[in-house]
């Protein structure tokens, strides 16, 4: 594996591992089973983008 | 949900492409910092030794492939176990704070805010100020001619029977109908009976009759009494005929029909159990307060004739509530609108006295067009009149329910050593603050503002508080996009502020940016 394909591989993975994590803890939360996996999947992509990107100062 | 029974596959249409590894987010754990980094590490590890064995080109969706293979290995379960970990703690906080928003703060802000609108809208009745163009709110009625004629068989029948029983002609006349009353012609006779054969009769027609004591006594004293039927009779008609005061003779005779004439038919069929020469004078008796009930039937058909001669539209009433002549309303053609909107212009703001034959249509029809302009040009400014008075009415409401809120509060809640006036006290700054600023900006309304207050004094710097103001900015957004929020909507809200929570915890607390 190179150098970038590792740096592809890690970045995915945490990106998963976030995913799941928040995935979990927000089951059962308000009402937030009613939402299809698709669409709290679209919620948590934008929302970890909006995270990161607030973490990193860039304005949205 | 363990994260182990999750298919991470759902996320491929949204992450399966090369393109968006490329502009991925750059998230770095920080090995140093937390568990969860090293996990991913060692997680990591493993994934790249799951790829170097499979040769396979290195994807995206090679990677979720691969992780999902992990999740299904059991010896990676005590890895999985640690992300279940961290993954539930963060639920429970994130549901606790859901919890308290919605079963402490919400309630209490329901009750806070139901009281300051009910003491906003008390102070603006008392300020006679109940609509939005800052003016009383006034009901319209119709005449009860109809009803009346109705009840005594039509205008024909009770014309015929007034020139029977006067000898007069039908032709409306007010001096005639008063000349009746006082040549004392509803005079009654007085009906010998012992007190003890009274009772026994009338109690015997409230149980065969079904009338009521009350209704029934006070029949009977028309029948019997002869100043208790003149005065009847008086207040009927007979000062209407005389004064003009054709509203009493209206009101009263409604009231005649309702009450009197069932009572007096139930008495026409009933035989008084006594002698027949004291049953004939209970007749002819009983007949008289008939022809009073008569007399002022006919009255109100003078009246409704002078009315409808004069073209009076508007026969009674005040800011509250107009009372309108059926038989011009009817033909006018005039909106409720523009009906009230006159009143107001021409009498009731300057107290000016409705005329005794009314108002008429003509006088309402003529000024419609110039009413309502002026009407129109005096509405923005009595709107904004209007909305202040009702914001100072709320703002005031306002301070003295948190006050009164803070005062009662459970002592358990309170600081040590400080009792609820207290509290009140060293808080009344603050609700002086959120009161002056209420209705400042359109995000200041009264529910907003109660929920920053509620959390102001006991949520501040708390997740609660951060996530109240999560979901007004998603609430704000939502709206931004369409014009009412629906279930879904709310859903979807609820799951934005849970997935940014979770989102931030994880960025703030676990990743360095590189």
């Amino acid at each position: 594996m190179t150098n970038n394909e590792l740096k592809l591989s890690k970045k995915m993975l945490t990106y998963l591992v976030c995913m799941d994590i928040v995935k979990s803890a927000i089951s059962g939360v308000g009402s937030t089973n009613a939402i299809s996996n698709v669409e709290s999947a679209n919620i948590i992509t934008e929302k970890m983008a909006e995270a990161v990107d607030k973490k990193k100062g860039v304005k949205r | 949900m363990s994260i182990t029974s999750q298919e991470s596959s759902v996320y491929i249409p949204i992450i399966g492409t090369e393109d968006f590894v490329k502009h991925s987010p750059d998230l770095a754990i920080n090995p140093a910092v937390n568990d969860l980094s090293n996990t991913v590490n060692l997680l990591h590890q493993r994934l790249v030794m799951l790829q170097d064995n499979s040769k396979q080109p290195i994807t995206a969706k090679s990677i979720i492939t691969e992780y999902n293979k992990m999740k299904q290995d059991r010896s990676n379960n005590f890895l999985f176990a640690r992300l279940d970990n961290i993954a539930s703690q963060l639920g429970a906080n994130i549901c606790n704070t859901f919890n308290t928003i919605q079963y402490d703060i919400k309630p209490t802000v329901d009750k806070l805010q139901t009281k300051i609108e009910q003491m906003t809208a008390k102070s603006m009745e008392e300020d006679e100020v109940v609509d939005d163009n800052g003016d009383t709110t006034t009901e319209v009625e119709t005449s009860d001619f109809d009803k009346i004629e109705g009840t005594m068989n039509g205008e024909e029948n009770i014309c015929e029977n007034f020139k029977a029983m006067s000898g007069l002609k039908a032709d409306f006349n007010f001096k005639n109908i008063y000349l009746l009353y006082k040549n004392r012609t509803f005079a009654v006779d007085n009906i010998n009976m012992d007190d003890e054969t009274e009772k026994e009769n009338l109690e015997r027609f409230e149980t065969e009759e079904g009338a009521s004591v009350q209704d029934t006594e006070m029949v009977w004293r028309l029948i019997t009494n002869n100043r208790a039927l003149s005065a009847y009779a008086y207040d009927l008609f007979a000062e209407s005929a005389l004064n003009g005061n054709y509203i009493k003779c209206m009101t009263n005779m409604s009231e005649a029909v309702d009450k009197v004439y069932p009572i007096l038919l139930k008495f026409q069929r009933f035989t008084l159990n006594t002698s027949d020469a004291v049953n004939e004078v209970f007749r002819k008796n009983l007949q008289k307060v008939f022809n009073v009930i008569t007399t002022g039937a006919y009255t109100l058909m003078a009246i409704k004739n002078t009315y409808n001669k004069n073209d009076a539209l508007v026969i009674a009433g005040d800011s509250k509530k107009i009372l309108l002549n059926a038989d011009v309303a009817n033909q006018a053609h005039l909106s409720n609108d523009a009906i009230i909107r006159h009143m107001r212009i021409k009498y009731f703001k300057d107290e000016k006295p409705i005329p005794r034959n009314g108002v008429k249509a003509k006088e309402v029809k003529e000024n419609e067009e110039k009413e309502e302009q002026e009407f129109e040009k005096d509405k923005a400014t009595k709107q904004i009149r209007t909305a202040s008075k009702r914001r100072n009415a709320m703002s005031k409401a306002m301070s003295t329910v948190l006050y009164d809120y803070l005062v009662n509060t459970n002592p358990d809640k309170l600081p040590k050593g400080v009792d609820g006036k207290q509290f009140a006290k060293e808080n009344a700054g603050v609700i002086k603050a959120f009161a002056n600023r209420l209705e400042s900006t359109s995000d200041r309304n009264l529910q907003n503002s109660l929920y920053e207050f509620v959390i102001n004094i006991w949520h501040r710097n708390t997740p609660v508080a951060a996530a109240h103001k999560l979901f007004g900015q998603e609430v704000v957004k939502q709206l931004s996009l369409k014009p009412s929020l629906e279930s879904i909507d709310v859903k979807m809200i609820d799951t934005s502020v849970a997935v940014e929570i979770a989102t931030n915890f994880l960025v703030n607390r676990l990743c360095t940016v590189k």
